[in-house]
């Protein structure tokens, strides 16, 4: 039996004649909580604060004595944390999520190994040589395992050592190079997962929202700089605009073509941000450029609301 | 099965079931079933909002660097003018778009308002007592759910504030006490609330959830001290949202059969709040968790268990123990909590709980 929601007792209330015990009895029914709800609660309640805090307890007393390990003690448990998950991954393993969660902690935690190495060995603040290491030993792991969480996390890691490349090795000019190649990074993991959800593959929403917002964020703020001329480098302004504007037209013709959208929304906002900045960049006074960006941004807006939702209307009733 | 069906199917089984067949306005249900109900997601009302906050942020720019900041009256007549504007838009649309700007002309108009009587040295009791007015009589005008809760959220957190400025300490217990009793007044007489404001369903839920956040507001009030505003007496608040918990909890006890003595619910409250006596942010946010468990509501309980691990988080953190003597204690009350859970649930015997 479907059960109503609070939302729905409203509903009815405004354009029915119902008696107060009458609704209190509907409520009781469909919407407030049971012995076994409420039973189930309170194990999760009371298992996780006894986990946590044991955990966390934990935790903190290793911490407090951290400084009294020897540096023997400190790699011999930053290691025997990584063989202890691998263990209980071998125990899960049949049990898909289990293991899949397992996984992402392995990852995690061979990065909190390396950056133990790293403390007691005393190398130096190198995060480039820190996380290109981190990345290249957890790839296999990666994909191997081909859980969504843990594809995400690791794409925030390859561009999290790209920026630390481009801070260490290149200099401090080359900020436009270093959002260039992670706009193109983005935009070919998501070409590339098109194609594997026609293959078959399950891909979750969130990954594809994720993605399109990443790289679409990404490329505004390179228009951006590229506007406000900010530590564009030597890069020559053609390699800047062609990509963006290719890559925003085609989206446009994919969100089209494949009724998403995501991508839509968010490149013709992205269009009205940079549009807005040529205003605010190009006016001589500041004063009309005000009033100008309020009344495009309130007039723009309005009418990609309205083909949005004229969008979705149409696809909806096909 | 979407809304309509679910009700659908609902009324024809409780006429079927009761006898005495329930008065229902066909017409009214029908038309506002068979609204066009878009599925909206969540990105696209984020970027409607933003939208919006950035056109009305450079609207109020111009207006200052027009020069207009120096005429108090004019700002005042601006902002009155706007803020008529916003709720004449709301009564006239159903748009999400026009809804978004109404709400930021709305909160533009009582911006400027604000600042063109502070200008023109109007006292503060004034303003804040003009402040409240306006949002009660908007309360009464308007109908989409965004601005009734910034309204009401608006006159309670004036109130909260014009406290702190007659410096009035021991009245922010009896305001917290007020809220919370408002809370569970509502969550125990539903059905009375339902078919009170059966005219006006749609300030039902804002006005609910505007109470909630001022709560937290309040609560917050509490780790947040401003100089010259350090509350006296903590253990107040504690005492006595332990004794609304305790309250709420027989009482849906009793009417849900949730099947447990009140002693154990007596001696559960007293367990968590006497070494939390001196921070009532703990309990009050285990009591919001607690009434969203119970009535089943979506944003409470979440919010509820958020603010539940940040309240315990600042709790362990003003502890005045050592590093050591701190974790210790947490890694004792984690195997207090497990001993719980293993007396409560794992008896093998019989299913009958203490």
């Amino acid at each position: 039996m479907t059960k109503l929601t609070r939302n729905d007792i409203q509903l009815i209330n405004k354009y029915a004649d119902f008696e107060e015990n009458e609704i209190d009895t509907t409520l009781k029914e469909n919407v407030l909580i049971n012995k076994e709800e409420w039973n189930n609660t309170l194990r999760i309640i009371m298992l996780t604060l006894g986990l946590g805090f044991f955990a966390i307890g934990l935790m903190f007393f290793y911490a407090y004595n951290w400084d009294d390990l020897s540096k023997t003690g400190k790699l011999l448990s930053a290691e025997l944390v990584v063989i202890c998950s691998v263990a209980l991954f071998i125990f899960y393993r049949n049990n898909t999520i289990y293991s899949k969660i397992i996984a992402t902690a392995i990852s995690f935690l061979i990065g909190v190994m390396f950056a133990v190495f790293g403390q007691v060995y005393q190398t130096g603040a190198n995060a480039y040589d820190f996380f290109l290491g981190w990345s290249f030993s957890i790839a296999l792991i990666v994909f191997l395992t081909d859980f969504a969480v843990l594809w995400f996390l690791y794409l925030l890691l390859v561009s999290t050592t790209w920026h630390f490349y481009i801070l260490q090795a290149v200099g401090r000019n080359a900020e436009a190079l270093e959002l260039l190649v992670i706009f193109l990074l983005y935009v070919v993991v998501f070409v590339f997962t098109h194609y594997l959800q026609n293959i078959g593959k399950q891909i979750p929403v969130w990954w594809k929202h994720s993605i399109v917002m990443i790289a679409v964020s990404v490329g505004t703020i390179l228009g951006i700089e590229y506007i406000i001329e900010f530590k564009i480098g030597h890069l020559p302004s053609g390699m800047i605009i062609t990509p963006i504007s290719v890559v925003y037209a085609l989206g446009l013709y994919y969100s089209l073509q494949e009724k998403y959208i995501v991508p839509f929304a968010l490149i013709l906002f992205s269009c009205i941000i940079l549009l807005t900045t040529v205003m605010v960049n190009e006016a001589d006074d500041f004063i009309t450029a005000t009033l100008l960006v309020s009344l495009f941004v309130l007039m723009s807006m309005t009418g990609l609301i309205y083909k949005v939702v004229s969008l979705q209307k149409k696809w909806n009733n096909e | 099965m979407n809304r309509s069906d679910r009700i659908r199917l609902f009324l024809s089984q409780y006429s079927e079931e009761e006898n005495n067949a329930l008065k229902i306005d066909k017409d009214g249900l029908e038309a506002e079933l068979s609204k066009p109900n878009i599925p909206m997601g969540l990105l696209m009302k984020g970027l409607i909002y933003f939208g919006g906050f950035i056109s009305s942020m450079f609207f109020i720019l111009f207006i200052f660097l027009f020069g207009l900041g120096n005429h108090e009256w004019v700002l005042g007549g601006l902002g009155i003018s706007f803020f008529i504007l916003g709720i004449l838009i709301q009564r006239h649309t159903t748009e999400i778009f026009f809804d978004s700007f109404s709400t930021f002309t709305f909160i533009i108009g009582q911006i400027l308002l604000v600042t063109g009587l502070g200008l023109a040295d109007i006292s503060e009791h004034i303003i804040i007592l003009l402040l409240i007015v306006i949002n009660s009589i908007a309360i009464l005008l308007l109908k989409r759910y965004m601005l009734l809760f910034l309204c009401a959220l608006t006159v309670i957190s004036t109130f909260n504030f014009w406290l702190h400025l007659l410096k009035v300490q021991l009245v922010h217990h009896l305001l917290i006490v007020t809220l919370g009793a408002f809370i569970t007044f509502f969550f125990i007489n539903e059905g009375k609330v339902y078919s009170m404001l059966k005219k006006r369903t749609e300030i039902i839920n804002p006005i609910l959830d505007a109470f909630i956040a001022s709560f937290l507001i309040g609560l917050a009030n509490f780790i947040y001290d401003e100089k010259g505003f350090i509350i006296p007496y903590e253990w107040i608040t504690t005492v006595t949202i332990s004794g609304l918990m305790l309250f709420f909890l027989i009482y849906s006890n009793k009417k849900l059969d949730l099947g447990y003595k009140p002693l154990t619910f007596f001696i559960f409250v007293i367990l968590l709040a006497v070494p939390t006596l001196y921070a009532p942010y703990v309990m009050g946010c285990l009591f919001l968790l607690i009434l969203g468990v119970i009535n089943n509501y979506k944003t409470l309980k979440g919010l509820g268990a958020v603010t539940l691990v940040l309240s315990l988080a600042n709790y362990y953190y003003d502890l005045e123990l050592t590093l050591l003597e701190k974790s210790l204690e947490m890694m004792a009350s984690g195997i207090v909590f497990l001993g719980l859970y293993w007396f409560f649930f794992h008896k093998k015997n019989s299913n009958e709980k203490v």
